[in-house]
C-alpha cells in the first residue's frame, strides 16, 4: 500500500508539432484511496495511468510511489498491477497460469504461489475456471480473471484502465459494486480511468476531471457535481448535462433569456448561467422563483423520471465536452432539459411553465469559463 | 458479494450430451473430375521412383516404364540389393548425419534469430526501423544465384569452405522468416506484452514466456519451411562443399550419377532413403503443417 504522487507530469508524443497529452499534471492519491480519472476521449487520462504503470515515460515531472521516485524505473520494478480494457489475459495459459504468472516472475516460492492463486480464485468465485483458457471465458469471467491476476500479487498500486467498458450494461453495474468492495477489502491504492460518469460518481473517493491534458477539478463526487469549478466540468459531469445559457450582469441584475434575477457579488459583464435538469421545477411547485417557459419538443419517458427537452428564450453556451461530438448546427435554438417525476404527462409542442431553483444555479465567467465564487441571489 | 451466483448464471447449465454426430461423408462432386487426374500427375513421379528402386538395372532402362517382374520375391531381392548398394557404395550414414546436423542447426537458428529480429521490427522503436525492414524485404527479391559467389567469397575468407559451417552460417537467419514473424508479432495485442512487463517480466522474458507461446502456428511455418528447404538444398552445398566427408544427402545423391553410366535403381533407392525422414516428419506433424499454412497464408 502506498501513496502516489504525480508532480508536474508532462507527456509529449513525438510529431510535428508534438502532441501534448499531459500538461503539468499534479495529483496526490492517498494510501488506500480509489481515485477516478475521468474525461472525454483523448483527454490524457489513459496516458497518466500508463505513466504511473511505467508503460510511458513522462517528458518531464516526477512520479512517486510510496517514498520512491519511479519515473525512471521499468514497470516490473514499480510494484504496480494493471487491469486492461481488453483484459489482456495470456492466451496460451490457463486461468491458473494467468494468475500465477506474476508471482512466478517475482520468484515467489511454489507452495505460496499455489496458495495465493487458490485464495484469490476463491475470493473472486472463479475456482471452477482455473483450468480453462481465456478463449473459453465469457466477458464477465475474463474481467474477473484480469482483476485476480492484478490483485494476487498484492501490488502497492492498482491501476484500472476502463475495465468495465467491454461489458454489457447490467454486468457493468454488478462489476462496479464488486470492484469497489474488493478494493475496500484489500485496501489497495487504486487509480481508475473511465469516461463513464456513472462509474466515476459511484466508485471514487475522489474524482479528477481531465480535459486536454489539464486537470480541471479534483474533488469528491459531490464537489465535482455540485460545485463544478469551471464550465467544462459542469457540462461534462451529469447526464443529461447541465443546461448552460449565455447571460449578462448589469446593475446587479442577471439576465439570461427570460430569466431575470437580482444578484450580488458578480461583476458586470457577460456570464454563463448553469442549471441542471433537476433544478427546474413545474411552476406550481416553486412559487416566488424565477419563471421560464419551455416549449417541449422531445419527451423521454424513462419510468422513474421524465426528461423533457425543449426551447427556451435565450442563447445556449456551447461547451465542447468531447472532440468526437459534432458541434451543434448553426442557428440552433436554446434547448434545455428538465427532469420531472416519472410519467409526467408532457407532449411535444406543449408550453411548460417552469420555476428555476435559485439555490441550484451556477455562474461562470464567459471569458475563461471559471466558476464565479461567492455570488448570491439578492432578495428582490 | 455474489460472485458465485453470477458465475453460475454466466456459465449456464451444460447441455445434455447427445449421440455423436455421424462422420460426415463427402459425396463425389464435379471437383473430383479435376482433382483425381491432378493427384495422379502429382503422385506418378513418386511411384516411379519407388518402383525403380525395386527393379534391376536392365528393367529400369525399359521405355515406356513397366513394372519389374517377379512380384513380390524378385522385388524384395532387387530392393535388398539396391538399398544395400546405396548404403555401401557411398558414405551414406555420414551424409545423413551431416544433413541432420545442418538442418537442425539452421532450423533452430531461424526460429531464434527470426523471432528476435521480427519482434524488434514489430515492437521496438528505433531509428531507421522502417528502412531496415524494407531493406530486409528487398533481399527477398534478390535471386540466390546473384549472391552465391559473394557469399562463397565471404565463407572462403572465414575459412568455412568445405565445412558444415559453410552450409550453416549463411542460412541461420532468413528474410522470409523475419518477415513472416514480424507480421505475426504485429497481430498480437500490445496489451498482452504490457501486462507481462507489469507482471514482472523483462523484455526477453515477455518474448519467450508470453509472445512466442502464442505464436505456435507461425513458428511451425518457419520451422517447417526452413527444414524442407535446408534438407533439400542442392545448389549451395554443390558450391561450398568439395570433399565427400562434408557432403549432404542431396549432394551425395549426385555422386551416383556417373559420367558414362548411372545405376538408376541404386540412385532411386538412395533418393527414397533421403526422403524417408521428411516423410516421417510430415506424417507426425501433419496437423501442424496444414494449420500453419492455413493460418499464415503461405503457399506450400
Amino acid at each position: 500500500m502506498a501513496r502516489v504522487i504525480l508532480d508536474r507530469v508532462r507527456k509529449e508524443f513525438a510529431g510535428n508539432p508534438p502532441a501534448v497529452a499531459l500538461e503539468g499534471l499534479d495529483l496526490t492519491i492517498a494510501d488506500g484511496e480509489l481515485l477516478i480519472l475521468v474525461g472525454p476521449s483523448g483527454c490524457g487520462k489513459t496516458t497518466a495511468l500508463r505513466c504511473v504503470a511505467g508503460l510511458e515515460h513522462p517528458t518531464a515531472g516526477r512520479i512517486v510511489i510510496g517514498d520512491r521516485e519511479v519515473q525512471d524505473l521499468p514497470s516490473r520494478r514499480r510494484d504496480v498491477a494493471m487491469v486492461f480494457q481488453n483484459y489482456a489475459l495470456y492466451p496460451h495459459l490457463t486461468v491458473y497460469g494467468n494468475l500465477a504468472f506474476g508471482l512466478k516472475e517475482h520468484r515467489v516460492p511454489r507452495a505460496d504461489v499455489d496458495r495465493r492463486v487458490r485464495d484469490m480464485a476463491h475470493t473472486l468465485g472463479i475456482e471452477q475456471l482455473l483450468d480453462r483458457r481465456p478463449a473459453q471465458l465469457s466477458g464477465g469471467q475474463s474481467q474477473r480473471v484480469a482483476m485476480g491476476r492484478a490483485l494476487v500479487r498484492e501490488p502497492r498500486v492498482f491501476l484500472l484502465d476502463e475495465p468495465l467498458s467491454n461489458l454489457d450494461a447490467k454486468l457493468r453495474g454488478q462489476m462496479r459494486g464488486e470492484i469497489l468492495e474488493l478494493q475496500r477489502r484489500v485496501g489497495v491504492t487504486a487509480l481508475y480511468v473511465t469516461h463513464d460518469q456513472a462509474e466515476a460518481m459511484t466508485l471514487g473517493d475522489r474524482i479528477a476531471v481531465l480535459n486536454g491534458g489539464v486537470l480541471q477539478q479534483l474533488g469528491t463526487p459531490e464537489d465535482v457535481f455540485r460545485r463544478p469549478r469551471n464550465v467544462f466540468v459542469a457540462a461534462f459531469m451529469g447526464t443529461p448535462s447541465m443546461n448552460l445559457l449565455r447571460g449578462t450582469v448589469a446593475d446587479g441584475v442577471l439576465t439570461a433569456g427570460a430569466l431575470r434575477l437580482p444578484v450580488s457579488g458578480v461583476d458586470a459583464g457577460e456570464v454563463i448561467v448553469g442549471f441542471r435538469p433537476e433544478a427546474l421545477l413545474p411552476a406550481g411547485d416553486g412559487p416566488g422563483l424565477p419563471q421560464i417557459e419551455l416549449v417541449a419538443d422531445v419527451v423521454e419517458e424513462l419510468g422513474n423520471e421524465t426528461l423533457v427537452y425543449g426551447e427556451v428564450p435565450g442563447e445556449v453556451a456551447v461547451v465542447q465536452t468531447d472532440a468526437k461530438l459534432p458541434p451543434p448546427l448553426a442557428g440552433s435554438k436554446a434547448r434545455v432539459c428538465a427532469r420531472f417525476a416519472g410519467f409526467t404527462v408532457v407532449r411535444p409542442g406543449d408550453r411548460v411553465p417552469l420555476a428555476a431553483r435559485t439555490d441550484r444555479l451556477h455562474l461562470f465567467s464567459a471569458e475563461d469559463g471559471n466558476a464565479v465564487e461567492d455570488w448570491a441571489v439578492r432578495p428582490a | 458479494m455474489s460472485f458465485v451466483a453470477l458465475e453460475r448464471a454466466e456459465a449456464g447449465t451444460p447441455l445434455v450430451a447427445g449421440p455423436e454426430p455421424a462422420r460426415r461423408r463427402r459425396r463425389p462432386s464435379a471437383w473430383h473430375l479435376l482433382l483425381i487426374p491432378l493427384a495422379v500427375v502429382m503422385v506418378f513421379p513418386f511411384v516411379w521412383l519407388l518402383v525403380t528402386s525395386f527393379s534391376t538395372l536392365a528393367e529400369s532402362r525399359t521405355f515406356p516404364p513397366s513394372l519389374p517382374a517377379g512380384f513380390p520375391l524378385q522385388w524384395i531381392e532387387n530392393a535388398v540389393h539396391n538399398y544395400s548398394a546405396a548404403w555401401t557404395q557411398a558414405p551414406f550414414g555420414r551424409w545423413l548425419l551431416n544433413t541432420t546436423i545442418v538442418t537442425s542447426v539452421v532450423v533452430v537458428g531461424n526460429l531464434v534469430f527470426c523471432s528476435l529480429a521480427g519482434y524488434a521490427l514489430a515492437r521496438l522503436r528505433f531509428f531507421g526501423r522502417t528502412a531496415l525492414f524494407l531493406v530486409i524485404l528487398a533481399t527477398l527479391m534478390v535471386p540466390f544465384q546473384v549472391v552465391m559467389i559473394p557469399v562463397l567469397l565471404i565463407c572462403r575468407d572465414l575459412g568455412l569452405v568445405d565445412t558444415l559451417g559453410a552450409l550453416i552460417a549463411p542460412n541461420l537467419v532468413t528474410p522470409f522468416g523475419i518477415f513472416l514473424l514480424r507480421q505475426f508479432f504485429k497481430t498480437l495485442p500490445v496489451e498482452i506484452e504490457e501486462a507481462a512487463r507489469i507482471d514482472g517480466a523483462t523484455r526477453l522474458g515477455t518474448l519467450v514466456k508470453v509472445l512466442l507461446p502464442s505464436m505456435a502456428a507461425p513458428l511451425a511455418t518457419v520451422g517447417i519451411m526452413t527444414m524442407l528447404w535446408s534438407w533439400n538444398d542442392f545448389l549451395w552445398p554443390l558450391i561450398a562443399i568439395q570433399s565427400e566427408k562434408s557432403m549432404t544427402l542431396q549432394l551425395g545423391l549426385s555422386t551416383f550419377v556417373g559420367a558414362h553410366e548411372t545405376k538408376w535403381p541404386v540412385l532411386m533407392a538412395a533418393t527414397v532413403t533421403t526422403q524417408i525422414p521428411m516423410l516421417l516428419i510430415f506424417i507426425l506433424a501433419q496437423r501442424w503443417f496444414v494449420q500453419s499454412f492455413a493460418s499464415s497464408g503461405v503457399k506450400g
